[in-house]
């Protein structure tokens, strides 16, 4: 089927309008709202819908101007027939009229039905929403404006019978799943969600999912019910055992008793033993002490007797020698002390000659001190007058002045310069004298002495009385003057001396000076007088002289107490004889003691020699008497205590024997305990005792645990574990069976599921290959040589449509999630491979229009697509694009026809009255000029509210802008993007209420009608304001 | 002196048929074993027997529950006539055993006034008897129960009373052993060692544990259980009788087995080599239990393979016998394996491709003997019954 020209009258924007179509590819174009998608809508409308269609559907065709019902005539090739539908909408007189070219007639309801017939459609129907249901027809190849980018699995969906009869024929004897397919695998995959979760899992309220259920509750059950029988069983098994410990206990309990019986026994023969040792160790300890106490005693007593014997007779001639060492020493005792008297008295002697010799001493000494004390006290006299002398010296010598010799000579030395100076000044001055004076002769005031000379030395004023005034004037320059100040200077010198020294002259000097120097000479003769006498000691001299005189005194006062009867001497001669005399008796006296202590000294020690060894004699006779007696008084003890000789004796024997016996009685016992191993027996006792114990905690423990069981096995009868176990068991078996046989069956579906699925979507792939393959020859234009399609098909419906570009390794991308360009271009490629299939039964054509189908695609791939829609046309469909920007498709080679709007002069037109250039259709076919096709007496037309309100806003904005902007000021105010700012401005550049501007970038102009108009129309109603901007339409039509 | 006796063995009263999963089944299966009591009763009736022995197993458990002490011992009770029992390893004496319980003594005591249970090797001498017990004290005894016999006491004293041996065991080659899952409690048999009791002096071993009727000696018999718990396996094995004893002193016994059993215990192996077989199978067993129900248990060893409408009607067929078998212990290791028809149903839809694709995958599947063949077999089976359904 291929359209060869529609022609519309009085339908909406357009008053009459034919549009002839290529056979291959048409381009459309024009600025928005000259009707293109209206043309293409009539056209579709003469197609499919019934032309007495009532309600909103007619009336929205009805022409904006008033003078005809809408017409649309369709004129078109058809199984090798041209044919040409009108249909005029009227409402109930609507018409239809399909005429076979040079052929039949058909006409209303038989047109409609020969019209659905011929283009493969059911009749679309009347009644309400016929509307709707006609537009959905051939919908895959009608691209209405804004559904470009839906999703064409639908549209495939909708054309499902006749294409996939197509494609079956098509693919290669493909074969389709038939209803029962269908119905059976449906039921396969319901039973196999009926068993299984999503997961996988079974589902719990399944069969399976009851039977894995029930196996595990009836192992649970199983293990519980094995627990319990065991439980029996290992309580029969303790019963049986603690039987058995409680006989094995009472086993070696019987064993043991006799043994520790036995141990018991002999342990206290043990202990009887033990005792009678220690009595008989006792006994026999006692009597070998007591014998041998007494044994012990009778030998003592027996030796004392004898040592006392012995000693006596030993003692007896020691005394006799005591007695006679006594008497000599008595004689030599005497002897000394006669020697010892003469001593003393000799002593008495010299002592008494020798206290008077020292007294004679003393005399002597107290003579020579009393003489040398007067010698000091005389001397000290003489000193004392000397220094008394002296210092009368010392006081004259300070009363005169301090002269000395130096001095002296300095003042000599002075005087000598003074006499000098005046010397000199006088060979110098002049000399005045005064001879003879009546008056006063007076030199400077000073009265001048008569003959006296009168030195002047400067100039002189001399008065003589008030006679005359004479100034002399001394000659000799300045040397004068000279002179007399050295005179001055000298005599002051002098003068300053001779002061401190408070002398009056040079010669009271010389006299003070010789003074001196006699007083001083005296002086210097005095301290050696003084020194001579020994000035400085002689005072301690004279008090040592004092001293040593008391003391000689006192010497004697002293010893004349110790010699009563002494003559005293009268001075040192015969103090001094005396003294020798007195010595010598004295040494007489001294030599007789001497020699009688010498006598006295033997004797004494003789006396002392013999009365040590009497005394050593008398000390050992004592000692031999002690001892004897000491063992006397021993013996007195030992026969009281232990009796006399008879009576020892026999006790002796008795105790001999008693000891004897015990000691024997002793060794028996100990002989029989060691036989017994008492040790031993006590750790017998210990072992065996600890067995018994164990033996009998054993013993209760076993009975406690025999108790215990009994106690658990004594039944209540109302179940049997080992019937439960049994039936545990078999439930448990019977479940695994159950869910063995449940899991195969489940196996089965699952199977029976999978291999459906495999098949349908091996079949689905089969069926269709035809249609991927042109799909992707379709993309492959587009995308490049790698793109491929991806369709599903389930259940024979489309369910997907994928692309893949491995280029851009992309394996499958649903059409959903492609860009909206993408989305546009993959539909078209969709909808040109589908057309290319459903051709095949419409003579190997069918037209596809694509109206603005392409608006998200940009200019590259509008170029680019052109390729896809050409191979689309040299495959034999017919392409129609309708398109404000014909020019993007100038690459297409199709013919263009360019429906445009005519400028109507301002205020010229209004509602009713046709434009001037309305005029009868005027065609030219085959130019490639353009040509002016067919002017409409029509008025642009807004389509909808929604671009009204757009060219409102336009206006409105720029008239705040002050009527004029810039392209990209304009927009960014409006905030619009960029393809419905041009779009809008176009159709208010067509309707000729904006002026483009100039400069770069483009700016616009409100028209001068708009600046007037107070406020933009609000929806771009018919009726309102818009009169005064219609537009009349021309077409150019064009094959580039 | 020749004196008429029963001797019969392992009641195992209070069995639990674990296996059984229908409780009301289990119940019917666990009070025919207290039913059968009174059949014996009558037989001793019938037989002018003076007593009855039991050889050991009276019960199932040594801690069986409180019904079947009841019930045993009403059934006891009308016997009337003593009735002495040994323990055997079921029921074996000892710490925990039924006989110790107080339960227990309080309903002999009350119900059943003719029993005795002998718990003691020791003699028990009787009007015209003596009885030489070998209880089991415990499951497995490690020696011989009877070696007290070996040098056999005097028993001069009792004259020309007929001598019996009474004792739960295996003899050589024969015992209880872990027959099938019904006698999960059985373990390693107590061992009786019959040739070295001194024969001579015993007239008559009445022995228990094996479940079949069979003699083992000279005197030596196995009563077997007088109403079978389990399928017996194989052949020489006769369970569901009780024998009636004549015995003397120094005589060979009489023994005569009565059968006192009343459900079917059967077993079946069937191998389909066709579908034909199936029908083969059907008359099996309708031969096996005729128009019975509720009394008969089998154990159906199914092999060989079936087409998929045979194996659904298997399956019908299998679960109409479940219904009146008191129990269907079926072992089926059938193959499903598709008929050329079925496979050219399934694999040729001319209008369903999918199904035919699918089927075809999962012919190729099950022909495998991967795990995953049993499954795509029953896949195969699921999605047949699929598109009959659809």
């Amino acid at each position: 089927m291929r359209i060869k020209s529609i022609t519309v009258r009085n339908y909406k924007i357009h008053r009459d309008v034919t549009v002839e179509l290529d056979p291959a590819c048409t381009v459309i174009g024009g600025p928005n709202e000259c009707g293109k998608s209206t043309l293409a809508e009539a056209a579709h409308r003469a197609l499919f819908l019934k032309a007495k269609i009532t309600g909103e559907t007619q009336r929205s065709m009805v022409s904006f101007v008033p003078g005809g019902q809408p017409e649309v005539e369709v004129c078109f090739e058809a199984g090798a027939k041209a044919y040409r539908i009108l249909k005029r909408f009227s409402g109930q007189t609507g018409m239809a009229r399909l005429s076979e070219v040079g052929g039949t007639s058909w006409q209303d309801e038989t047109a409609e039905e020969q019209l659905a017939k011929i283009l493969g459609v059911g009749l679309a129907g009347g009644g309400r929403g016929a509307g709707d249901r006609a537009a959905q027809q051939w919908a895959h190849l009608w691209v209405w404006q804004g559904q470009a980018g839906n999703n064409p699995a639908e549209q495939a969906n909708a054309q499902r019978d006749t294409l996939m009869a197509r494609l079956q024929s098509t693919g290669g004897a493909a074969v389709m799943q038939s209803e029962l397919d269908a119905e059976v695998a449906r039921s396969f995959a319901e039973r196999f969600e009926s068993i299984f979760n999503r997961n996988g899992s079974p589902r719990a309220n399944s069969d399976l999912g009851s039977a894995a259920q029930r196996n595990q509750d009836t192992a649970a059950e199983e293990v519980k019910a094995r627990e319990t029988y065991d439980r029996l069983h290992q309580t029969i098994f303790d019963y049986e055992q603690a039987g058995a410990d409680q006989a094995t206990a009472d086993r070696s309990l019987g064993l043991l008793k006799p043994q520790k019986e036995e141990v018991e026994a002999k342990l206290k023969r043990v202990d009887e033993l033990q005792r009678d040792e220690k009595l008989q160790s006792t006994e026999a300890e006692t009597g070998s002490r007591k014998h041998k106490d007494l044994s012990d005693a009778d030998q003592r007593i027996k030796a004392l007797r004898t040592d006392i014997q012995v000693r006596r007779r030993a003692l007896e001639p020691k005394i006799a020698e005591a007695e006679r060492i006594r008497g000599v020493a008595d004689k030599k005792k005497r002897a000394a002390q006669t020697a010892s008297a003469n001593h003393e008295a000799a002593t008495e002697a010299a002592r008494t000659a020798r206290l008077q010799k020292e007294l004679a001493i003393a005399y002597e000494v107290l003579f020579e001190k009393t003489a040398q004390h007067k010698q000091f006290a005389e001397k000290a006299e003489r000193v004392r007058s000397e220094r008394s002398a002296r210092s009368g010296l010392e006081a004259d010598l300070a009363k005169l002045p301090p002269v000395d010799s130096a001095k002296y000579k300095k003042l000599q030395k002075l005087d000598a310069e003074r006499s000098i100076a005046e010397a000199a000044l006088h060979a110098t001055a002049a000399r005045i004298e005064v001879i003879k004076a009546a008056v006063a002769v007076k030199a400077d005031e000073a009265v001048l002495a008569i003959g006296v000379d009168h030195l002047v030395a400067e100039d002189t004023e001399l008065a003589i009385g008030d006679i005359a005034r004479l100034r002399i004037k001394p000659g000799g320059g300045t040397s004068l003057a000279d002179a007399r100040e050295t005179v001055r200077i000298t005599k002051v010198k002098l003068q300053d001396s001779l002061d401190k020294l408070g002398l009056a002259s040079l010669d009271a000097a010389a006299g003070a000076l010789a003074d001196r120097e006699r007083i001083q000479a005296q002086i210097r003769d005095s301290d050696i007088r003084l020194s001579t006498l020994g000035a400085d000691s002689i005072d301690q001299e004279v008090s040592a002289a004092q001293l040593a005189l008391s003391n000689a005194q006192g010497e004697v006062d002293r010893r004349k107490e110790q010699v009563p009867d002494f003559a005293a001497p009268a001075d040192l001669a015969k103090a001094k004889e005396l003294a020798s005399g007195l010595g010598e008796a004295l040494q007489e006296k001294e030599l007789n003691e001497r020699s009688l202590k010498g006598v006295r000294d033997q004797a004494v020690s003789i006396s002392e020699q013999a009365e040590e060894e009497a005394v050593t004699c008398r000390t050992s006779v004592d000692e031999g008497n002690r001892e004897i007696d000491a063992a006397g008084i021993e013996l007195g003890v030992l026969t009281r205590t232990h009796g006399e000789d008879e009576a020892r004796a026999r006790e002796l024997a008795w105790l001999l024997e008693l000891k004897t016996n015990a000691e024997e009685g002793l060794r028996a016992t100990r002989t029989a305990l060691n036989a017994l191993q008492p040790d031993l027996l006590n750790a017998d006792r210990a072992r065996l005792e600890r067995a018994v114990n164990q033996a009998l905690k054993e013993k209760e423990e076993a009975t406690m645990k025999l108790a215990v069981a009994r106690d658990r096995l004594s039944s209540d009868g109302t179940a049997d574990p080992a019937a439960g176990l049994a039936t545990a068991e078999a439930r448990a078996r019977s479940a695994r069976e159950q869910l063995a046989n449940e899991q195969r069956r489940a196996k089965a579906v699952q199977m029976i599921r999978d291999l459906f699925f495999d098949e349908q979507r091996k079949l689905s792939e089969q069926v269709t290959r035809p249609l991927v393959e042109r799909v992707s020859g379709y993309l492959q234009c587009l995308f490049g040589a790698d793109a491929q399609a991806v369709i599903s098909l389930e259940e024979n419906k489309f369910t997907g449509l994928h692309v893949a570009r491995p280029d851009r390794e992309i394996s499958a991308c649903p059409f959903d999630e492609l860009s909206g360009g993408a989305k546009e271009q993959v539909a078209a490629a969709f909808r040109l491979a589908m057309a290319e299939v459903l051709a095949e039964t419409h003579d190997g054509c069918l037209p596809l229009v694509f109206d603005d189908a392409f608006a998200y695609s940009d200019p590259e791939r509008v170029q680019i697509l052109q390729r896809m829609l050409d191979l689309a046309a040299t495959r034999g469909l017919q392409i129609v694009v309708l398109s404000c920007n014909p020019a993007d498709y100038a690459a297409l080679g199709a013919r263009q026809v360019i429906l445009r709007p005519q400028p109507v002069p301002m205020g010229a037109s209004s509602i009713g009255q046709p434009a001037p250039n309305a005029a009868a259709p005027h065609q030219t076919r085959g130019s490639n000029e353009t040509t002016l096709v067919d002017v409409l007496d029509s008025r642009t037309h807004l389509p909808g509210t929604e671009s009204a309100d757009r060219h409102g806003q336009f206006l409105a904005r720029l008239r705040e802008l002050g009527g004029k902007a810039g392209n990209m000021t304009l927009r960014n105010t409006l905030g619009w993007d960029e393809a419905t700012y041009n779009s809008i401005k176009d159709q208010l550049l067509a309707q000729g209420r904006i002026l483009p501007g100039k400069g770069k970038g483009g700016s616009v102009h409100l028209a001068s009608a708009e600046v007037a108009a107070e406020s933009p129309p609000a929806a771009g109603l018919p009726g309102s304001d818009f009169s005064t901007h219609t537009a009349p339409i021309t077409i150019d039509d064009k094959r580039i | 002196m020749s004196i008429k006796f029963i001797h019969t063995a392992d009641w195992q009263q209070g069995k639990p048929f674990a296996g059984v999963d229908d409780d009301q089944k289990r119940a019917l299966l666990q009070q025919e074993r207290l039913n059968v009591l009174d059949r014996i009763g009558e037989v001793a009736r019938s037989h002018k027997a003076e007593f009855v022995l039991v050889a050991g197993d009276l019960f199932d458990s040594p801690s069986v529950t409180k019904y079947f002490v009841s019930g045993a011992c009403s059934a006891i009770g009308r016997m009337g006539v003593p009735v002495l029992a040994i323990p055997g390893n079921h029921d074996h004496g000892g710490p925990g055993s039924v006989w110790e319980q107080r339960f227990f003594q309080s309903e002999a005591r009350q119900l059943a006034p003719n029993l005795q249970v002998l718990l003691k090797p020791e003699l028990v001498e009787l009007d015209r008897a003596v009885v030489l017990p070998c209880p089991l004290l415990r499951r497995h005894e490690s020696s011989d129960p009877t070696s007290w016999l070996r040098a056999c006491p005097d028993l001069s004293r009792y004259g020309d009373k007929a001598r019996v041996v009474l004792a739960h065991g295996s003899v050589q080659g024969f015992g209880a052993g872990a027959a099938d899952d019904e006698d999960s409690g059985a373990g390693v048999p107590n061992l009786i060692d019959l040739s070295r009791l001194p024969e001579a002096d015993m007239d008559y071993l009445a022995l228990g544990d094996w479940h079949g009727t069979k003699q083992v000696g000279h005197k030596a018999w196995y009563a077997g259980t007088p109403e079978l718990d389990r399928f017996v396996k194989g052949g020489d094995h006769d369970p569901g009788n009780v024998l009636v004893v004549s015995a003397e002193r120094g005589g060979l016994p009489t023994v005569q087995p009565v059968r006192t059993c009343r459900f079917g215990w059967h077993e079946l192996v069937h191998s389909f080599a066709a579908d034909a077989d199936l029908t083969q199978l059907e008359a099996s067993l309708n031969s096996l239990t005729g128009a019975r129900a509720g009394q008969d248990l089998l154990r159906l060893d199914l092999r060989g393979s079936l087409s998929i409408q045979a194996s659904v009607r298997l399956e019908s067929l299998l679960e109409t016998w479940r219904a009146r078998l008191l129990r269907l212990k079926l072992s089926n290791e059938t193959v499903i394996a598709p008929s050329e028809a079925e496979i050219q149903a399934l694999t040729q839809r001319a209008s369903d491709p999918l199904i035919s694709r699918v089927a075809a995958r999962l012919v190729e599947l099950a022909a495998g003997n991967a795990e995953d063949a049993a499954a795509a077999q029953m896949a195969l089976r699921e999605l047949h019954a699929a598109t009959l359904q659809h």
